[in-house]
């Protein structure tokens, strides 16, 4: 069990702060989906077996502002994995939000965490 | 005087010299002064003679064109076409066409040749003609127009090709040659026996040793030809072709010296005697020399335009006249001294009765030496021969075993041994040492380089060894010329594909565990998604591939800028009942969808959200229609013109016909987009040609045209077979399309792999209608699997809860409004508003939740 999710079990506060967006049988392996948190699109990345198995970056293109990124291909370079976003293939590292051809452009990411089949949305602050 | 008066320089001839010299001219960097008129004796600027005879296989005069006509315009060059110089009048500086005189402070006479045709009784019959002009071409189409058989009578290299031209312009065609061989000047005794004998059996008859005496009317067809020997042979038209003469007429009337049998004499400053006027071309006598081929004229084009300009360190000093062809499909290829005529010159044959391959090379008397070479069959050893000659590398101790078959280990004169100083390409005057500067100065493949130095854009005839140098130079530079896929897949596209196949592969994660490496990225994705499609024709939604398709084809829609999807219903050649089309309207109004009518004649619906595609679909499906596929790589649509049911002109159904191939082909994945066409008749009003299949009515069946293409570097289709049934048409496209899925590079259009397919065209029609690699049953058996498999993808996902729960925009929240996407009213409907402001947060990193 990672870090953050014993955190998450032991500490009835942070749960209380995490949300849950949807179920883990709601995501497509090694694709995306998109779910909504207040006025906020998140893009859902899920890669079963990996290290990692999920990350949330905005869905958001920064180039076309469209709400597209869930539905880019996944990629992997080098070890490293990236979202290829779906108008015009900008790559964006899946750790961070990196765009890796253009160093202006990033994605912004969002704590998620995988429990008991749900799946959480972290505040920023608590970890 | 000043510099600033303007100084005259006509040109007399816009043919393939003139032209060169035009540009050439224009490179030059003392040019400001000079006002250059070019006299045209043809109706239409200059063309690409040396392809004259693809007009016959493509009717495209256009095509051979060398410059756009804006081209004249543009450079401040004034162009008189169809305006011939009638008489030069040297004290006076002038020259008179029939509307005007002209002064001239520099002349340049580039009046190429003329056909000559032998004094013979009758010859002046209207079906009597010649091969020069794309003029003289269309007089020979519609010559043969009710004509049955058609001869030539010359058996040189352009014998030959006008022989081939009028087999495919149906006829049966016969070459008469007085000379008892075929192509006297280019090949010895031998070799010219071997093409005799192959030619033949290509089905023209070949008549050597016969001599002409007159033409006559014929009793069965137009005309007769009476032979001294007392023999006759009757035919409907006759094309002279028995070689050719320098025009020279002008010159020689303006008093400018001439060559004792014609040909305008210049020195090595291509000067002829008046020091005011060059002559350049085929109308041009060096040392006593003609030169009937492009490469010297464009030499001597380089040097008039440099001396002309004051640059003096150009000369011309003679030229190689090796040549290499392809004769009715048989390759021929002459170096140097092919008739072995320099002193002491020894000679090595190679002779194979079985193969049909004959080979010679002359070598100096030490046999250390190429002088020259004559090859029949096999053009493959041409280029080293033509290095070791032209460069006068020294040969191995064994020169035998350049002309052996090359399983004897022939030791090739790969790129790496060629001097720096090596002529490439001798139609621009490339040499190796030009290639490796252009490649340090940061050009960056083969494109580049043909752009940069125009290599292999004159006669073509260096493309092969350009790229293998190219390639070299490349590799050697530490540049990868890889054809790995990317860096999950050390293997290309092809070999994917065969491994796939060949180990029965039906998912990509079997495929990358077994043969690659890593977890795939966007470029290996789709097209492994594509090969597994291609072979097994599995949906693409189904589970196991969902993850590998391109944004497109995960949602059977194209994406547009604002993130909203398109919806192109199958119209399967453009054809729809008014209750379908009302249909649509119905949908569109329903979902408020921007319509509009596509480059490929059918209905676009754009604007839906991805929560809105299953209903739309759901919708389109109940009213009869199935997807268009407009996402996928695979067929898109098949278009058509009205055909013989309504038009007075249409010979055949190319309604029904496009229709019949749209529903045989549709869902089949391949490496790119397919498009196809169906025209009704020649006035080709479906634009087939501009299609990676074309077919166009004839009055016996259909013609197939291929590898065409819109898009950004247009190419028109090459004519493939000839007036087929039905069922042939279908059979050679299935062959072709199973072909091209099995070899084409990823994201490869059929224009594209067809122009870097090794062999081109001919090597393609004996793939596909010789089976020469004995694949046409196989690649039609693997059609039929495909075309068996076909579903309609978006039915099947209709029918599937789970595939059909992947179209909610959000897995947590209602779907979006659509005006949460950002639309404008515009000339009654709704477009994308430029100024993107989608209703949800796109603030920066540092937001706090
Ligand atoms: C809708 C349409 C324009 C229209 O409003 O008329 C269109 C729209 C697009 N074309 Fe096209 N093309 C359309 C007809 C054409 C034609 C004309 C034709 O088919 O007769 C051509 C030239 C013919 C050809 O392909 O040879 C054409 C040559 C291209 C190309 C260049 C292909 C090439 O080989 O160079 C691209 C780019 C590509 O595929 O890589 C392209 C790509 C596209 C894309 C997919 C661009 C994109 O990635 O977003 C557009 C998406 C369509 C959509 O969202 O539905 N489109 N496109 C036409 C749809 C026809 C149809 O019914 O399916
Ligand atoms: C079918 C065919 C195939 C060939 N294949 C090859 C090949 O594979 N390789 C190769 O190297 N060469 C080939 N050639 C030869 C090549 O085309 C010529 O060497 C080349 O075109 C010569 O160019 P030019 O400008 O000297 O003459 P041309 O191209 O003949 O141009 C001369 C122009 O001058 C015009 N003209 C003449 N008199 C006047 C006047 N008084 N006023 C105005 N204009 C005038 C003519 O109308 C003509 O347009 C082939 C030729 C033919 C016909
Ligand atoms: S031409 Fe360009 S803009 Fe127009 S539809 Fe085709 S791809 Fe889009
Ligand atoms: S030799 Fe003619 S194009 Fe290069």
């Amino acid at each position: 069990m990672s870090q953050l999710a014993h955190a998450l079990e032991s500490q009835p506060s942070l749960q209380q702060q995490a949300v849950i967006l949807c179920r883990q049988q709601d995501l497509v392996p090694f694709s995306g989906v998109a779910a909504r948190f207040a006025e906020y699109a998140i893009a859902l990345f899920y890669l079963p077996g990996e290290t990692v198995e999920l990350y949330g970056l905005s869905h958001i293109d920064p180039v076309t502002k469209a709400p597209v990124m869930a539905h880019g291909l996944l990629g992997e370079t080098k070890g490293e994995f990236y979202v290829a976003a779906p108008l015009h293939k900008q790559q964006y590292r899946l750790s961070d939000g990196q765009c890796l051809s253009d160093s202006a452009l990033t994605l912004q990411v969002f704590k998620v965490q995988l429990l008991d089949g749900q799946v959480y949305l972290l505040p920023p602050t608590e970890y | 005087m000043t510099t600033s008066i303007t100084k005259q320089l006509l040109v007399i001839g816009n043919g393939m010299v003139g032209q060169h010299f035009i540009e050439q001219f224009l490179n030059q960097t003392e040019t400001a002064q000079w006002q250059l008129t070019v006299f045209a004796g043809e109706d239409r600027p200059a063309y690409d003679r040396v392809h004259l005879s693809d007009y016959f296989s493509d009717g495209n005069a256009a095509k051979l064109q060398l410059v756009a006509d804006s081209f004249y315009a543009e450079n401040k060059v004034t162009l008189k076409l169809d305006e011939p110089v009638l008489a030069i009048d040297r004290a006076a500086k002038t020259v008179t066409t029939a509307k005007a005189r002209y002064c001239y402070d520099k002349l340049v006479l580039a009046t190429g040749s003329y056909p000559f045709v032998p004094p013979i009784a009758g010859n002046d019959n209207q079906h009597c003609l010649v091969y020069r002009t794309i003029a003289d071409l269309e007089a020979i189409r519609a010559s043969s127009k009710g004509a049955r058989t058609g001869v030539v009578i010359g058996g040189g290299l352009l014998g030959l090709e006008a022989a081939n031209a009028l087999k495919l312009q149906g006829l049966e065609a016969h070459v008469v040659e007085f000379a008892p061989q075929l192509m006297p000047v280019q090949l010895d005794k031998d070799g010219g026996e071997l093409l005799r004998c192959k030619i033949a059996q290509l089905g023209v008859s070949v008549h050597t040793d016969k001599a002409t005496s007159s033409i006559s009317a014929g009793s069965e067809q137009r005309l007769q030809l009476n032979f001294s020997d007392g023999t006759v042979l009757q035919t409907d038209l006759i094309v002279f072709s028995a070689g050719i003469r320098p025009q020279d007429s002008l010159a020689k009337d303006a008093g400018l010296e001439l060559g004792p049998r014609g040909g305008i004499v210049i020195n090595n400053q291509c000067q002829s005697s008046d020091a005011d006027i060059y002559a350049i071309g085929e109308c041009a006598l060096w040392q006593g020399q003609l030169f009937g081929l492009v490469a010297p004229g464009y030499q001597m084009a380089r040097t008039a335009a440099a001396v002309l300009t004051g640059d003096n360190s150009q000369s011309f000093s003679g030229a190689d006249m090796s040549t290499k062809l392809k004769l009715l499909g048989v390759d021929v290829g002459s170096i140097g001294d092919a008739h072995g005529r320099t002193p002491g010159a020894i000679s090595l044959r190679y002779r194979n009765d079985l193969l049909g391959e004959y080979r010679k090379l002359v070598l100096s008397a030490d046999g250390k030496q190429l002088l020259g070479a004559v090859l029949v069959g096999d053009n493959s050893y041409y280029d080293s021969l033509l290095q070791y000659a032209l460069n006068g590398i020294a040969l191995p101790a064994d020169p035998h075993s350049l002309i052996l078959p090359q399983s004897s280990g022939k030791p090739l004169l790969g790129p790496a041994a060629l001097p720096a100083t090596a002529t490439l390409c001798s139609c621009h005057n490339v040499s190796k040492g030009a290639i490796c500067a252009a490649l340090d100065n940061g050009v960056q493949d083969l494109a580049g380089i043909k752009s940069c130095t125009k290599a292999a854009t004159g006669c073509g005839g260096c493309a092969a060894l350009l790229k293998s140098v190219v390639e070299h130079e490349l590799t050697a530079r530490g540049v990868a010329v890889s054809s790995d896929l990317c860096e999950h897949f050390s293997y290309s596209r092809q070999q994917l594909y065969h491994l796939v196949r060949v180990d029965g592969l039906k998912t990509f994660n079997e495929l990358i565990s077994r043969h690659g490496r890593g977890h795939g990225c966007e470029i290996c994705k789709p097209a492994v998604a594509s090969i597994l499609a291609s072979c097994w024709n599995e949906p693409v939604l189904a589970k196991p591939h969902v993850a590998l398709q391109d944004t497109n084809d995960t949602f059977l829609a194209n994406m547009q800028k604002n993130g909203t999807y398109s919806v192109v219903p199958r119209i399967p050649g453009g054809e729809i009942t008014p209750a379908m089309l009302i249909s649509i309207g119905q949908v569109a109004e329903q979902y408020q969808l921007y319509t509009k009518i596509t480059g490929g004649q059918r209905i676009d619906l754009f604007g839906a959200t991805l929560d809105q595609l299953p209903l739309i679909w759901q919708q389109l499906i109940d009213a009869g229609f199935e997807t268009g596929h407009a996402y996928g790589k695979s067929l898109r649509t098949v278009k058509s013109c009205v055909g013989s049911t309504w038009c007075r002109y249409g010979v055949q159904d190319s309604v029904s016909m496009a229709i019949l191939l749209e529903n045989r082909y549709k869902g089949v994945r391949a490496p790119h987009k397919i498009k196809m066409a169906v025209s009704g008749c020649t006035r080709e009003c479906a634009e087939a040609q501009s299609k990676d299949v074309g077919v166009i009515a004839t009055e016996n069946g259909w013609n197939l045209y291929v590898c065409g293409n819109g898009g950004m570097k247009p190419r028109h289709a090459d004519l493939f077979a000839t007036d087929l049934n039905d069922q042939q048409l279908l059979s050679y496209i299935d062959r072709l399309l199973m072909f091209y899925i099995k070899t084409a590079d990823r994201l490869q259009r059929t224009a594209t792999w067809m122009n870097n397919l090794e062999g081109g065209l001919d090597y393609l029609r004996e793939v596909i209608i010789n089976d020469s690699l004995g694949l046409c049953a196989e690649l039609e058996a693997q059609m039929q699997l495909l075309i068996a498999n076909y579903q309609c993808e978006w039915q099947t996902v209709l029918n599937d809860p789970v595939q059909r729960a992947r179209f909610n925009s959000y897995v947590n929240a209602a779907a979006p409004a659509r005006s949460d996407f950002g639309f404008v009213p515009e000339r009654g409907q709704l477009i994308p508003s430029r100024q993107l402001n989608i209703n949800v947060s796109i603030e920066s990193k540092e937001t706090s939740l």
